[in-house]
């Protein structure tokens, strides 16, 4: 039976697990048949630093982080959310930016008379002159 | 995990290959053969599929050696590429229904230096394994031969540690049932 939460073996399957952990002793010639095998393969060829940061990259990792941490972490990312939706929300609209001051000259020797219209703004009659 | 003595030697060796030294394989292969050719031959309860798998898998790992992420993991990595082969031996077998009772070549051996009780008890347990889930063997070999954690046989396996504790329960369970039923307990 299970003696504990770590389950060691105290009965016959304990006597069965020490007799299975005995040697297995292969075929001597199984070495040479693997290495025959792999000498037929291509040989790897170092990928040059670009592999090499590849493989940086590539490479998974663990890290050890205190449950204050991650509150100030998750603090960290919810402020830098914050911020960016409320300088989203004053930012200049859409165009303002573009908008660029142009000056009409309106050249006309031969012209008896002048009368000057805001087409956008019709409510305007005429523009100073 | 005990399969990862030497990490750094390993560490070494793997990058010497990677580095084009294709000798420096043989080394490696040193290293794990025994223990892989224990596995293998308790899995799978039949020494000539356990060494084709055992070299299966060497030559396996060596192809995928740039996608071993971790050098210094390469035991545990080499260790599940094992675990994987020997499933697809049982699963290749299974569908032959071919039943292989006891290794026999281990038991000449045995025979030569043993006692006949001795040998007897070994061919008990091979028939016990044998009557096993695969599952559940696969689960008690890893847990009570091997002695690894639930957590490095979930990374071996890729199940759960909660599923690969039942299987652990079930199979002691079950082996205790076989070997009273030889009348040795």
């Amino acid at each position: 039976m299970f003696e504990r939460d770590d389950d060691t073996l105290t009965d016959v399957t304990a006597r069965a697990a020490a007799s299975l952990k005995a040697a297995v002793r292969l075929d001597p010639a199984l070495d040479a048949r693997v290495m025959a095998q792999i000498s037929a393969l291509p040989t790897h060829r170092p990928g040059g630093s670009l592999g090499r940061a590849w493989s940086w990259l590539r490479r998974p990792r663990t890290f050890a982080l205190s449950p204050l941490a991650g509150l100030a972490a998750a603090a960290g990312v919810a402020a830098i959310v914050f911020v960016a939706a409320r300088s989203a929300s004053t930012a200049v609209p859409i165009g303002a930016a573009d908008r660029t001051a142009v000056e009409f000259l309106l050249v006309a020797p031969r012209a008896a008379s002048e009368d000057v219209f805001d087409p956008i703004r019709a409510d305007v009659d005429a523009l100073q002159r | 995990m005990g399969i990862g003595q030497g990490m750094s030697q390993d560490a070494e060796l793997v990058r010497r290959v990677l580095a084009g030294d294709a000798a420096a394989y043989g080394g490696l292969v040193a290293h794990y053969r025994d223990r892989l050719a224990r596995y293998a031959v308790r899995m799978l309860g039949d020494r000539s599929d356990a060494e084709e798998a055992v070299q299966d898998a060497f030559v396996r790992a060596y192809r995928s050696l740039p996608r071993c992420d971790d050098p210094q993991r390469f035991g545990p990595w080499l260790f599940g590429i094992l675990v994987n082969r020997c499933r697809t031996s049982y699963a290749r077998r299974a569908r032959r229904e071919r039943v292989v009772l006891h290794d026999e070549p281990a038991s000449l051996v045995a025979a030569v230096s043993s006692t006949a009780e001795r040998l007897e008890w070994e061919a008990e347990i091979a028939w016990a394994l044998e009557r096993l889930d695969p599952l559940y063997r696969e689960a008690f070999l890893l847990r009570h031969v091997e002695d690894l954690s639930y957590d490095e046989m979930a990374t071996l396996t890729g199940a759960g540690v909660s599923a690969l504790k039942m299987r652990v329960l079930r199979a002691c369970e079950r082996m205790r049932v076989l070997l009273k039923e030889t009348n040795r307990v």
